[in-house]
C-alpha cells in the first residue's frame, strides 16, 4: 500500500470508473467487421472494463464506509473552479449497483445479443453500451451541476440508441418518443442550472448548497429548484413524467432492456435525492415547498396506476414495465416521508428492485430468445421444460411482491415503518396504496407464473433441451441475491444507514 | 412599463422561443418539425444563458500582453456561460442527428413520418 505508484493509482479511482468505459467505447466502435471472433472479442473488452470498474466500485465503498468521503478534484483545480467528483457511501454504492448489475446481466448479454443483433452491429452497440454506462457513472460520481448535464446527455443519447435496436419496429417509435421527452426534461434541468449559477455564480453543488443556506430562498432559487426536480423527474420516470419507461422497457433488445430497467431509473433517483437533500437541504425543500406532500401523492398515483395497467397487460414485457413505474412510487415515498425509516426503505429498494427487475426482464427475454414472442400465451410449458429457470422466476416474482425471506419484504417493511413515522392523512394514504398495489402485484404475477406452469405449451415450436448456462445462471444469481439480502439484510441496512446519516 | 420590458428584453426573448419550441413539440405530428421544435426548445436555454453573463461595456475575456496592470480598470464579460453554452451546443447537435436518424429508420420501416401514421400502422 505504500508504494507510490499504488497510491497515485488508488488515489485516481474515482476518475477511472468514469474514464475507463468512456475511453474503451471508440475502440469498440473501431471493430466494424462483425466476424464471430471480433464480436467475442468486443463482447470480452466489454466485460474486463465492467469487471474493472465493478472491482474499483467496491474498492471505494469499503474505503468510504471504512474512513469518510471524499472528494477528487478533475486536473487539481479545487472547489468551485473545477469540477469536483464526490466520493461519498452513497455515490460508492450506487456505483457498486450499476456496475454489479451490467456485470450480471453482461454474460446474459454474449448470447441473447448473438441471437438478436445482426452482426455488424454487435460490436457498435457495445461501444454505445459502454457509452451508456459511462454516462450513468459520471452522473453519480459527479459533483458539478454542469457536468452532470453533460452526462446525463451522455447516457440518454446512448440510451436511445441502444433501445432504437431493438427487434420490433415499435422500438424505433418508442426511443423517439423518449429522445424528445428526455431532452425537454434535460434542457428543464438546464434552465435550472442556469437560474442557480445567476443567483449563486456557482455550478459546484456543495458550494452552491452552502451560498443557499446562508441566504433567503428567493423566487428565482424556487423556479430553479422546480425546474430542475421536474428535469430529473423526466430520467427518474416520477409519475406523469414517466410515461417514455414503458415503451423503453418493452421493446428495447432483451439484454438492454434488463440493464436498463435495474439502472437508469435509480441513478435518476439518486439524482433527485441529491437535489432535494444535498443542494437545497431537506428542511427547505419540505417545509418551505411543500414538496414532500406533492411528491407523496404521485408516488401513491404511480404505485395503484403502475399495478392496475400492469394488471391488464398480455404482453409481460410491458407488465414489467408498469409494474416498474409502481416500484418508483416507492422509492418516491421513501424519499417524501423525510425521515431514516423511510429513507432506508427506499434506498434498500433500489437494488432490491434493481435485482428481481434484472432478473425477471432475463427470464422473458429468453422467452422471446427461444419461444419468439413475450404475451402471456407464449410462456405456456415453460415451466415444465425448465423447470430450474422457471423455479428461479417464482423467487424472482416473489422478491417484486415482497414475500417475507425476500429483499423486497425488507424494503417494503421499512418503507412502512417510515410512513408511520410519519403519520397524517399521508401515511394512511401511502398504507392504503401499499397495500393495494402489494395485492395488485401478487395478481399480475400470479397470472405470468400461471401462464408459465399451466399455459398450454405454443404449437409447432422447437425448444432446445437446455437453455445455455449463459442465460439461466445471471437469472439464478438474481434470485439467490434477492434471498440473501432477504434472509440476512443486516450488513447493507448497516451500510444504508450510514448513508442516510449523511443525507438528513 | 415599457421600460421595464425593455430592460428584461433578453428574458422575453427566451421565453417567446421556449413556448414557441415546446408548442411546437406538443401540436405538431410530424416527427422532423418536432425536432425542430426541440432544437428551438434548446436555443431557449442556451440564448438565457449567455444573455446573463453579458456585462454591460464588458470586452471579451481575453487577457492582452503588458495589460496586466491596466486590467483594474477593464471589464470583461463573463466567459463561464460561453465555455458552458458551447457545450450545451454541441450537446443539441448530437440530440438532433440521433433525433434525425431515428425518423429515417423510422421512415424506412412505417413508411411514414406522422405519429397519426404510425400510431394507426401499430393496431
Amino acid at each position: 500500500m505504500n508504494d507510490p505508484t499504488i497510491k497515485a493509482f488508488i488515489e485516481h479511482i474515482p476518475v477511472l470508473v468514469v474514464a475507463l468505459p468512456l475511453f474503451t467505447a471508440p475502440i469498440l466502435a473501431f471493430a466494424l467487421s462483425g466476424t464471430a471472433a471480433q464480436r467475442w472479442k468486443c463482447w470480452l473488452l466489454t466485460l474486463l472494463i465492467i469487471s474493472i470498474v465493478t472491482v474499483l466500485s467496491g474498492f471505494m465503498l469499503l474505503q468510504t464506509i471504512a474512513t469518510d468521503s471524499y472528494s477528487y478534484f478533475l486536473g487539481n483545480w479545487t472547489q468551485p473552479y473545477g469540477i469536483e467528483y464526490a466520493i461519498t457511501p452513497f455515490s460508492a454504492f450506487l456505483m457498486v449497483i450499476l456496475s454489479a448489475m451490467a456485470f450480471i446481466t453482461l454474460p446474459y448479454g454474449l448470447v441473447s445479443n448473438e441471437k438478436e443483433l445482426t452482426a455488424s452491429k454487435t460490436s457498435m452497440f457495445y461501444a454505445i453500451f459502454l457509452l451508456c454506462f459511462g454516462g450513468l457513472a459520471g452522473m453519480i460520481m459527479s459533483n458539478d451541476l454542469f457536468n452532470i448535464y453533460v452526462f446525463l446527455e451522455i447516457s440518454s443519447l446512448a440510451t436511445y440508441a441502444l433501445i432504437a435496436m431493438g427487434n420490433d419496429k415499435k422500438a424505433l417509435k418508442s426511443a423517439f418518443n423518449y429522445l424528445i421527452i428526455g431532452t425537454v426534461g434535460a434542457t428543464l434541468y438546464l434552465f435550472g442550472i442556469a437560474l442557480l449559477y445567476i443567483q449563486t455564480g456557482s455550478l459546484n453543488l456543495s458550494d452552491i448548497s452552502a451560498i443557499i443556506s446562508r441566504g433567503e430562498m428567493d423566487k428565482p432559487l424556487l423556479a430553479a429548484f422546480a425546474l430542475m426536480i421536474i428535469g430529473v423527474g423526466v430520467k427518474s420516470a416520477i409519475f406523469p413524467l414517466g410515461s417514455w419507461l414503458v415503451g423503453a422497457y418493452a421493446y428495447a433488445n432483451s439484454f438492454f432492456s434488463a440493464f436498463l430497467a435495474s439502472t437508469s431509473t435509480k441513478i435518476g433517483l439518486f439524482l433527485l435525492i441529491r437535489v432535494i437533500f444535498l443542494l437545497f437541504g431537506g428542511a427547505v425543500s419540505f417545509e418551505l415547498l411543500g414538496v414532500n406532500e406533492i411528491l407523496a401523492t404521485a408516488a401513491c398515483i404511480a404505485m395503484i396506476y403502475g399495478s392496475i395497467a400492469a394488471f391488464f397487460q398480455e404482453d409481460v414485457k410491458r407488465l414489467l414495465a408498469f409494474s416498474s413505474l409502481s416500484n418508483i412510487g416507492y422509492i418516491i415515498f421513501g424519499v417524501a416521508v423525510l425521515n431514516e425509516a423511510g429513507l432506508i426503505g427506499g434506498i434498500f429498494h433500489f437494488f432490491a428492485h434493481a435485482l428481481s427487475k434484472a432478473g425477471l426482464f432475463m427470464f422473458i427475454g429468453a422467452a422471446a430468445i427461444y419461444v419468439g414472442g413475450t404475451k402471456l400465451k407464449d410462456l405456456g410449458g415453460l415451466g415444465e421444460k425448465y423447470p430450474s429457470m422457471a423455479a428461479a422466476f417464482v423467487i424472482l416474482a416473489a422478491a417484486l411482491v415482497g414475500f417475507p425471506l425476500t429483499a423486497g419484504f425488507i424494503s417494503k417493511w421499512y418503507l412502512l415503518s417510515g410512513a408511520v413515522e410519519f403519520g397524517g392523512y399521508v401515511a394512511a394514504l401511502f398504507v392504503a396504496a401499499l397495500c393495494i398495489s402489494s395485492v395488485l402485484a401478487i395478481a399480475y404475477m400470479w397470472k405470468v407464473i400461471e401462464a408459465v406452469y399451466y399455459g398450454k405449451p405454443k404449437k409447432g415450436k422447437k425448444l432446445p433441451a437446455e437453455l445455455p448456462r449463459n442465460i439461466t445462471q445471471p437469472i439464478w444469481i438474481c434470485a439467490a441475491l434477492g434471498i440473501l439480502f432477504g434472509v440476512v439484510p443486516g450488513g447493507m441496512i448497516e451500510i444504508i444507514t450510514k448513508i442516510v446519516g449523511g443525507l438528513l | 412599463m415599457l421600460d421595464v420590458l425593455l430592460a428584461q428584453f433578453n428574458y422575453i426573448g427566451c421565453f417567446v422561443l421556449l413556448f414557441a419550441g415546446l408548442y411546437l413539440i406538443i401540436t405538431t405530428g410530424n416527427l422532423v418539425k418536432k425536432l425542430f421544435g426541440l432544437a428551438i426548445f434548446q436555443a431557449a436555454a442556451l440564448v438565457f444563458f449567455i444573455s446573463v453573463g453579458r456585462v454591460s461595456d464588458g470586452r471579451a475575456p481575453i487577457l492582452e500582453k503588458g495589460a496586466e496592470e491596466a486590467s483594474m480598470a477593464l471589464v470583461y464579460v463573463n466567459p463561464l456561460p460561453q465555455v458552458l453554452v458551447l457545450t450545451a451546443i454541441v450537446v443539441g447537435l448530437a440530440v438532433l442527428s440521433v433525433g434525425l436518424a431515428l425518423v429515417i429508420q423510422i421512415k424506412k420501416s412505417y413508411g411514414s413520418i406522422e405519429q397519426e401514421d404510425l400510431e394507426d400502422s401499430d393496431k
